[in-house]
């Protein structure tokens, strides 16, 4: 078991060099990150803490503290290099996969959860100083949510990798990924809780699958969850993580079937 | 279809494979919005039938479009045939066992098979971790094989797309061999190349072949390098075999011609255009690129033609030597 897993770790390993072969794009894209959240802080404080502004049970300093949450949410969980396989499958890169003596998805997932490691951790450069000087408008989580929150946040994980592996899968079905990607995100965007807290629209939209991916996880570490129970939500997800599960390997069987290893 | 020496297991086993892609032709321009398109069904291999026994180099050969490369797809269990029974190393290709693609090399000559981004030797570490190959076992090979095929000098430093095409290819050919597969297909691996490249490739093809005696399968449209390693050859044309034995067979099958090429120390053709008139030799002739004439004539009459050619015509050398694969394969599309 240990030796399987050294060997994804090195998989991993390789595929994080691969993706950071040009280091200044990498560190620009770090850049972007701190600007788009400082932009993002800014502008809730300047409504929120400023103006005192309250949505539902949303107290300004939660409000604020859900979105930076959101945000780490989406630098952890939907950090991905997933995204780039439906383009491989189109190039026909994807080929060189199919004659690896490993089958596809532990070598999809290492790859992932290196690169999220790694990704997690320079985030950590700019995260900590600035949590460090807001913490007195935001509402930190208790230990106990933390390790609760790490549950949604390992659900998310795969909830996120087998739904952008779903998504990659219309490259064996169309030369063209993008448009259905775009709208795919789009719809997920709308139903993760990214741009508000689910709940305010009612309870019963917090228990889709996109909500695992940014509601669930921010919405543990601002503490009580008192509308749902968050273990039934916990319960939900691993349900809707096994409905999707069999939804990628159906998907996945059919695409490798139809696969014509066009491409150059 | 077994050859004659085949006494053991086949490596390969392929009984009626049938593979067809389902493509839509659409109009052009805005018409074409709007339009689902035409359905065509490409058949791409029909009812292949083939089987291949351990240690052989089989050179599968044919025009564009033969369906060499999608059998290629089909034996390495890249895609699924529609029909047929294929076995390929006692497995279902397409089932994709571990136990199976450890065992196979699939090199395509048109597709990048290494890490573009990175140096060479980046993707065969990789290599090593994916084939579970021994340190000992994986210096030892990377040695002796970036020896031969000179790649040492370029392996640490240069990312793949720096390299000219030649050096990627044996970078290339280096990292399929790597894991010593019994069974290599080598899809158009000259492609491309140079002279003094190709020569490298086909060298190092054969010196693998005599130490690791494994099976390989290798197309190409550069006929010499099916004349030099293939002992089986196999014609696809439209998606079926048209033929499937040895090179020697080919040619006893097509013809006995013989080319003769004479070196004369003339400077101007006329004597040769009138010589050839005279004996109605224009049937025979290829070339006349002084100071060589070219024939090409069967066998019975060559030796009357090398009379007639050194009795008027002052000849400094003759060389006679069976026609080239070349000519072979064409005539032989010209005459099924």
């Amino acid at each position: 078991m240990f030796k399987v897993f050294l060997r994804l770790w090195h998989i991993g390993h390789f595929f994080l060099k691969d993706s950071l072969a040009f280091r200044s794009q990498f560190f620009i894209s770090k850049l972007m990150e701190v600007t788009s959240l400082l932009v993002m802080i800014i502008f809730w404080y300047a409504i929120l803490i400023s103006h005192g502004v309250k949505f539902g049970s949303y107290s300004p300093h939660t409000m604020l503290s859900y979105f930076l949450y959101t945000f780490i949410t989406q630098q952890i969980i939907a950090s991905t290099r997933l995204n780039t396989i439906g383009d491989s499958i189109i190039s026909g890169q994807f080929t060189r996969l199919l004659l690896y003596p490993i089958s596809p998805l532990p070598l999809f997932l290492a790859w992932e959860i290196v690169f999220k490691l790694f990704s997690t951790l320079t985030s950590l450069v700019y995260l900590i100083p600035i949590i460090f000087f807001l913490k007195s408008y935001l509402v930190l989580p208790s230990a106990a949510s933390s390790w609760l929150a790490l549950a949604f946040f390992i659900l998310g994980i795969l909830i996120f990798a087998l739904l952008t592996l779903i998504i990659s899968a219309v490259g064996f079905f169309s030369t063209e990924t993008w448009s259905a990607t775009f709208l795919f995100w789009v719809l997920a965007g709308f139903l993760n809780g990214q741009y508000f807290p689910l709940d305010l629209l009612g309870p019963a939209l917090t228990l889709n699958p996109f909500a695992y991916i940014n509601y669930w996880p921010s919405r543990i570490l601002l503490g009580s969850v008192d509308f749902i129970s968050p273990f039934f939500a916990l319960f939900v997800g691993v349900g809707w993580l096994i409905i999707i599960y069999f939804i990628f390997k159906l998907v996945w069987s059919r695409g490798l079937k139809s696969f014509a290893g066009w491409g150059n | 279809m077994l050859m004659a020496d085949d006494k053991t297991k086949p490596t390969i086993f392929l009984d009626k494979v049938s593979k067809s892609f389902i493509t839509r032709q659409r109009p052009s321009g805005v018409k074409g919005l709007f339009s689902w398109g035409k359905k065509q069904v490409n058949q791409a291999v029909k009812g292949v039938s083939l089987t291949v026994s351990q240690g052989r180099i089989v050179g599968l050969i044919g025009p564009n479009g033969a369906g060499k490369t999608t059998l290629l797809k089909i034996l390495t269990g890249i895609i699924h045939p529609d029909s047929g029974q294929v076995s390929v190393l006692g497995e279902i290709p397409h089932h994709r066992r571990p136990h199976f693609l450890q065992q196979i090399g699939f090199l395509m000559g048109n597709r990048n098979y290494l890490w573009w981004n990175l140096p060479a030797i980046d993707s065969y570490n990789l290599l090593k971790i994916i084939y579970q190959i021994p340190d000992d076992v994986f210096d030892q090979n990377l040695k002796l094989f970036s020896g031969f095929l000179d790649v040492g000098r370029y392996l640490y430093d240069k990312p793949i797309r720096e390299l000219s095409l030649g050096e990627r290819m044996r970078c290339q050919l280096l990292a399929v061999f790597l894991h010593l597969p019994k069974l290599v297909f080598l899809d158009e691996p000259t492609l491309g190349l140079d002279i003094i490249a190709q020569d490298k490739m086909r060298d190092f093809v054969k010196f693998y072949a005599a130490r690791f005696k494994p099976t390989i399968v290798l197309t190409s449209h550069y006929l010499k390098d099916i004349e030099i390693l293939a002992q089986q050859v196999v014609i696809l044309n439209h998606g079926h075999i048209l033929f499937n034995d040895s090179l020697s067979k080919l040619r006893s099958k097509v013809s006995t011609d013989k080319e003769i090429v004479f070196e004369t120390i003339l400077n101007d053709p006329g004597p040769v255009k009138t010589l050839i008139k005279k004996h109605k030799l224009s049937p025979y002739l290829q070339s006349i690129n002084l100071p060589e004439i070219t024939f090409i004539a069967p066998q019975p009459l060559a030796s009357q033609l090398i009379q007639i050619i050194t009795n008027n015509l002052p000849v400094s050398d003759i060389k006679i030597s069976s026609i080239d694969i070349e000519v072979i394969i064409k005539r032989y599309f010209q005459n099924v």
